[in-house]
């Protein structure tokens, strides 16, 4: 137990320890440099995930206005990057526009609202954005966190976006770490990806009992928020004679859809349900969520032909 | 600003810088005014509740200290205890007295329509700072202590930031002097400091945040309705909380050591206690020997016979459960504490082996008696109710096996051998973190490590301390 010593014990204390002091510093600020370094030159190369994340999000950057080939900027979560063929939509649509797809996981509107304005205070210009989330996730305030934070927000937005989404001070903090440390925003990720390899049968339970049963709502409750959220996002892309419109991913009696509809009509957001819901059955399905192959192909023809045709 | 956070990490490295370079007048100013940011990054409006309750004590401290007439004293003694006691069992308190009585009334059949619930948040730390300013008066008056005559001394003694959520509970004999004598640099502190602050993230983040799923699994029913579950649970919440506290407390002391003071130990490797009597020796060692002082000895301790002490055991875990929170579990929870305590006593297998050490020799049988009533205890601790603690209990008889249940054992198992070599390591060497007694080198490399591993195998989600909703 440190004792109070004397003035000149204190002395040589102080001396004798000047060197393990600044050396618990030095090896301190080393490591997190070079988990820095590690993540963006190391992790991002053996990650599919990260490396697709990183190129999608080059690839939105670069798209650019045009008007005899517009561009198409689809952006959502894993709905969209299970239920859509990329490859195939860029064959269906190749007299007609050039997409290109964003995909982060786990994401919801919150997110996608902020990652637009970010987008498109970068650079990026395609000719229209289609957003694909679920009706419950469209009308979610909840942020992604930290991954948000280095892909999707900007600086000046990090605080309205943690406010809104019911963070405190100290989350907030975090989000402005994480937008600039590629190590802090994927922390979550990398942990999971050790674990995964190290013990897939811990992080399998570890996944179920995170998933969360979402409240029921109504469409009363979607009518009022998606209006609000819709007329949010138009106001974002307005200054870029842009619009954003949204679609709606196949599923089973989703709720609020009625809601959704109206909610586009009253904002003048284009609602795009190319797959009716329950109109497929569940053998499209890999996990009565996500679409799986077939389904994807099917939903990839059914979006183009959505896609073709004139607003 | 939780202590595990990128932002309490940068506020205390500005502090630090910053302090080292004033005289202490300015020190303890800014150290205030430091505290005060940090408290009020939760809420500001909690600051003025702490500063008006610091203020009476301040001016009640001094009454008592200048005045000769004992009645007075007692009086404003008694006043003290009253507003101290009376601000805390309101924001604590009230809802859970009138949702007792509101269910109490209602079991005879009395309409309680009338008592609605309030709406009160809990300030933070008004738990901790309480008992801080209650053992401050009361050593005034005991004549154990002299009043700090300079208002940032006291406020400063009271909201010094490493200790103000979650303790360590100072002792104003401990720790008031500390902040009125000017404190000089001590390299070897600030070592200390730094490495108690990278032990007490890792087991905070790497052992107590990893152990939280499972505990929060079982207990919300995810693993099912059998044995197995109860005991995941189980294992994993004393795992948890002893990660996750352990690991506050050493964050905390480390913190202090960087600003020149010294706060006392919290936990001495409680999980290798013997005895229940050797667990509480070891286990939040502040509250323990707060209670032991301020409650259990002016209760009249062991000095009026045997059924006498009984009592004063058990009134004192009692209270010592209910000082955690404001539900019957907590209550029960104390309750076992004393009745095993009073078992323990009555068959005098302590009394023989009394000595004034710390903590007794290792018993293995003794052991494994002592940690099955600390993880019944806990079943109770984290239950949400008496309901599901029993019901818990109750699944015990049900063997029921999940195949998923080995890889949690397993990884339970991992967690478990970690704070065991970090337990022995520090018990086997008297040491305060891993490594003191040997070459700095040896400490920075196991650092190093622990800072690797909490990047490697830290927890997914960040859980706020349990401690802090205390």
């Amino acid at each position: 137990m440190p004792s109070f010593t004397s003035s000149s014990d204190e002395r040589v204390a102080t001396r004798h320890y000047a060197r393990p002091i600044a050396a618990a510093l030095v090896t301190i600020a080393l490591l997190l440099c070079g988990f820095e370094v590690v993540t963006r030159l190391g992790f991002l190369r053996i990650s599919r995930i990260e490396s697709r994340t990183s190129k999608d999000y080059s690839a939105a950057l670069a798209l650019r206005r045009s008007d005899s080939m517009p561009s198409v900027l689809l952006l959502g979560n894993s709905l969209l990057l299970e239920g859509l063929d990329v490859d195939r939509l860029r064959t269906a649509l190749r007299n007609d526009a050039v997409p290109a797809r964003f995909v982060i996981e786990q994401t919801s509107w919150a997110d996608w609202y902020f990652g637009i304005r970010r987008l498109l205070a970068e650079g990026s210009r395609p000719n229209r954005i289609v957003l694909c989330l679920s009706v419950p996730q469209l009308i979610g305030d909840s942020l992604r966190g930290e991954y948000s934070a280095f892909y999707l927000i900007r600086t000046d937005d990090l605080l309205q976006a943690g406010k809104n989404s019911g963070y405190d001070l100290t989350k907030i903090s975090g989000l402005f770490l994480a937008r600039y440390s590629l190590f802090y925003a994927e922390l979550n990720n990398f942990r999971h990806f050790i674990l995964n390899r190290a013990e897939p049968g811990y992080a399998e339970s570890l996944r179920r009992f995170n998933q969360a049963r979402l409240p029921p709502i109504s469409d009363a409750q979607v009518l009022a928020t998606a209006t609000r959220h819709f007329e949010l996002m138009q106001s974002v892309c307005a200054p870029y004679r842009m619009r954003c419109d949204i679609l709606v991913p196949p599923g089973f009696s989703p709720p609020g859809i009625q809601g959704l509809i109206e909610a586009g009509n009253r904002t003048g957001t284009t609602i795009l349900v190319p797959a009716p819901p329950d109109s497929w059955g569940i053998e499209m399905f890999r996990d009565g969520y996500h679409l799986n192959s077939a389904g994807a192909e099917r939903f990839t023809d059914a979006l183009a032909a959505a896609l073709s045709r004139p607003r | 600003m939780l202590f595990d956070t990128p932002i309490y990490l940068l506020f205390l490295a500005l502090v630090v810088l910053a302090y080292w370079c004033l005289n202490h007048r300015r020190q303890n100013r800014m150290l205030l005014l430091a505290s005060f940011f940090f408290y009020g990054w939760w809420d500001w409006r909690f600051l003025l509740l702490m500063l008006g309750s610091a203020t009476m004590d301040f001016i009640l401290g001094q009454k008592i200290a200048d005045s000769t007439d004992s009645n007075y004293r007692r009086r404003l003694l008694v006043i003290s205890l009253v507003l101290n006691f009376g601000i805390l069992g309101i924001f604590k308190y009230s809802n859970f007295f009138i949702q007792s009585l509101t269910d109490g009334l209602a079991s005879v059949g009395v309409s309680t329509g009338l008592m609605p619930l309030l709406k009160i948040v809990l300030p933070p730390g008004i738990s901790f700072y309480t008992f801080q300013e209650v053992a401050y008066i009361v050593d005034i008056y005991k004549g154990r202590l002299k009043p700090a005559r300079r208002f940032v001394d006291y406020s400063l003694f009271i909201s010094l930031f490493p200790h103000l959520i979650a303790g360590p509970i100072q002792r104003p004999s401990h720790l008031l002097p500390q902040v009125q004598q000017p404190r000089t640099f001590d390299g070897e502190k600030v070592f200390g400091g730094l490495m108690l602050i990278v032990c007490g993230l890792f087991r905070k983040s790497v052992i107590g945040d990893n152990a939280a799923h499972l505990a929060n699994a079982a207990f919300d029913g995810k693993l099912g309705n059998n044995a197995g579950a109860t005991l995941i649970g189980v294992f994993a919440f004393a795992l948890q909380i002893y990660g996750d506290f352990g690991g506050y407390s050493d964050i905390a002391r480390g913190s202090a050591q960087l600003l020149g003071f010294h706060f006392m130990v919290n936990f001495r490797q409680p999980y290798l206690a013997s005895s229940l009597r050797d667990f509480w020796r070891r286990w939040h060692i502040s509250l323990s020997s707060w209670l032991r002082d301020y409650l259990y000895i002016p209760l009249g301790g062991s000095r009026g016979g045997e059924a006498r002490t009984y009592g004063n055991l058990m009134a004192t875990m009692l209270l010592g459960g209910l000082w955690h929170g404001a539900n019957w579990t907590f209550v029960f929870w104390g309750g076992l504490q004393g009745f095993w305590l009073s078992i323990e006593r009555a068959f005098g297998r302590l009394r023989k082996k009394d000595t004034d050490s710390d903590t007794a020799a290792f018993h293995p049988g003794g052991w494994l008696v002592t940690m099955l009533v600390v993880g019944l205890g806990w079943l109770f601790f984290r239950a949400r109710n008496i309901d599901q603690a029993l019901t818990m209990l109750g699944n015990l008889r049900n063997f029921g096996w999940r195949p998923e249940f080995l890889p949690m054992i397993g990884y339970l198992g991992v967690l478990a051998l970690a704070t065991l070599a970090i337990d022995l390591r520090l018990e086997l060497y008297g040491e305060e973190y891993p490594f003191e007694k040997t070459h700095p080198r040896w400490a920075i490399a196991s650092a190093a490590v622990l800072c690797v591993v909490m990047a490697l195998a830290g927890p997914m989600d960040s859980n706020a301390f349990i401690y802090f909703q205390f």
